[in-house]
């Protein structure tokens, strides 16, 4: 992994510890890291470290968070293991301001 | 069976064989109450042949606890002043075993046959607990395995069985078909020295419980209805979790563990109230670990089958419509699943961040030498944990995962059995003629 997807990556697994960190809610804190498990099994396990991200408006968060799993595409990651994130990322959103 | 009662059945029925004299009368020969022998002597001669297969096997069976529990090294090189008791004591009894020219394995119609004599069914018995106590060494006891003071202890207890195979083959001797054990005044010192050695330490008698187990294997079937199917699945779960997860399927398994404790916490509102409070903690707890865990790394392992069963147990869960009162027994066997579940994956933590198989992310205290974006970053690397470098997630198994240490039990029975066998070898016959004056 070279060193550009590994601070793209970083800043991906960041971003989805902050969303699942500050959910409103259980179920949709366990939803953001399923995403998170996701992003790290596409990589096998081999991951940088997230690190702790104030929160200040969860959807400024949540964006930057989309944006840096999309991001991961210039780096050879597979586009459709990405949109599935992508998709679930979503959900986990829904779900959260559902409940 | 495990390694105490294969041992306790060789003790017991040596102990009570050693409290016996005049054998040939105890083979049907002639006795003060029969005026007529039951026996022939090739009779006695042929029954003196099965003793002494049985007297092999359990030589063999001292051998193989002697090599199990003792340091790999070659007792043949070593002169005597090298040698610790127990390696004098393999060395004496791979020589004796060497003279006896027999393999010491007793063919099975030996081990199944019937004997009309309590002597014979004795020995039987012994040569019997012997050819199965042999897995016991393949299984869990073995150097590598046990602690110091309970490889003393299985050494101590072939040293005393040595001893009383010794006492008594000096009482068979007459026996038509027995032949001596070779080199036997040699081979009684060094078992004498071992017990000595051995008796001056504290024994260890936990090595009693341990033993060859076969495999776990989890309920096997189609899908069992209700809450029973994930009580299924948790307990193929279980028995997954004895092969180490990776890193990564590890988070997969304590994220599992979240949902599937909320799902049985909201079946066991109306059918085990009791158990709701518990459900509730739980499921808190591993969210708490899922949090503490993101920065676990480690590719050494497997999981994927335990990931797949926990993630069946959810969707039994979720699929199921709230019940009446038929789930109570299978949510209570749930809650018993949970707490070994959760001493399972307490260990495999512990002794994944001790054998230094997970790493965690660790902050260095400088920056990187590049920059990205216009901006130098701290430096991190994956390092083995401590609780310095993580101090939230070992705390955390080990106050809410482990279960409470248990107390060691004291097991007088064992202890009562190696009394009564010292009393046997020590045991003398009365005289015949009364006591002396």
């Amino acid at each position: 992994m070279l060193l550009a997807h590994a601070v793209v990556l970083g800043e991906a697994r960041s971003y989805l510890a902050a969303l699942a960190d500050h959910a409103e809610t259980l179920d949709g804190a366990l939803e953001f890291e399923r995403v998170l498990l996701q992003l790290d099994w596409i990589h096998g396990g081999a991951v940088p470290p997230s690190t702790p991200v104030r929160v200040v408006n969860p959807a400024m968060v949540f964006d930057l968070a989309t944006a840096a799993i999309s991001n991961l595409g210039t780096h050879g990651v597979d586009a459709l293991q990405l949109e599935i994130c992508l998709a679930m990322l979503s959900a986990a959103r829904v779900l959260d301001a559902r409940t | 069976m495990t390694y105490g009662e294969n041992v306790g059945v060789i003790r017991e029925q040596l102990a009570a064989l050693l409290r016996q004299h005049r054998i040939q009368q105890r083979l049907g020969g002639v006795a003060l109450h029969r005026s007529e022998p039951e026996t022939t002597i090739p009779e006695r001669e042929a029954m003196g042949r099965i003793l002494r297969c049985y007297r092999d096997a359990t030589l063999n069976w001292c051998h193989q606890a002697l090599e199990a529990v003792g340091p790999k090294n070659d007792v043949r090189k070593m002169t005597f002043r090298d040698r610790t008791p127990q390696d004098d004591l393999r060395h004496r009894l791979d020589l004796t075993l060497q003279d006896t020219g027999t393999s010491g394995l007793v063919p099975l119609d030996m081990l199944a046959m019937e004997h009309r004599y309590d002597l014979m069914v004795r020995w039987q018995s012994i040569a019997r607990a012997a050819a199965l106590g042999e897995h016991d060494f393949a299984g869990e006891v073995n150097a590598g395995s046990l602690t110091p003071a309970q490889a003393i202890t299985v050494a101590r207890d072939a040293a005393d069985i040595i001893r009383g195979l010794a006492v008594l083959d000096v009482r068979y001797k007459h026996v038509p078909g027995w032949t001596p054990v070779p080199l036997l005044p040699q081979l009684t010192r060094a078992a004498e020295r071992v017990s000595v050695t051995a008796h001056e330490r504290v024994l260890d008698l936990s090595v009693e419980d341990l033993g060859w187990r076969p495999p776990a294997t989890g309920p096997e079937g189609p899908q069992a209805a209700g809450v029973a199917g994930a009580v299924q699945a948790q307990s193929r779960l279980l028995v997954e979790l004895g092969r180490f997860p990776t890193a990564l399927n590890l988070r997969r398994i304590i994220h599992a563990q979240v949902e599937v404790s909320l799902e049985a916490e909201r079946h066991a509102r109306k059918t085990a109230p009791e158990l709701v409070g518990g459900f509730a903690e739980r499921a808190s707890v591993y969210r708490q670990l899922v949090a503490q865990s993101r920065n676990l790394g480690g590719l050494a392992g497997a999981g994927g089958s335990a990931v797949a069963e926990s993630q069946n147990a959810i969707s039994r869960l979720k699929n199921l419509a709230l019940a009446a009162t038929t789930q109570r027994a299978s949510l209570l066997e749930l809650h018993r699943l949970f707490l070994a579940t959760d001493a399972r994956v307490a260990t495999t933590i512990e002794q994944g961040l001790d054998e230094r198989v997970y790493f965690v992310a660790v902050r260095l205290p400088r920056m990187t030498d590049q920059q990205i974006n216009g901006i130098y970053r701290p430096r991190t690397r994956y390092a083995p944990s401590t609780t310095r470098l993580q101090p939230g997630l070992l705390p955390l198994v080990r106050d809410h995962l482990q279960p409470a240490p248990q107390p060691a039990p004291q097991r007088p029975h064992s202890l009562a059995l190696r009394h009564d066998y010292e009393a046997a070898i020590a045991h003398r016959p009365p005289p015949r003629n009364g006591p002396r004056r």
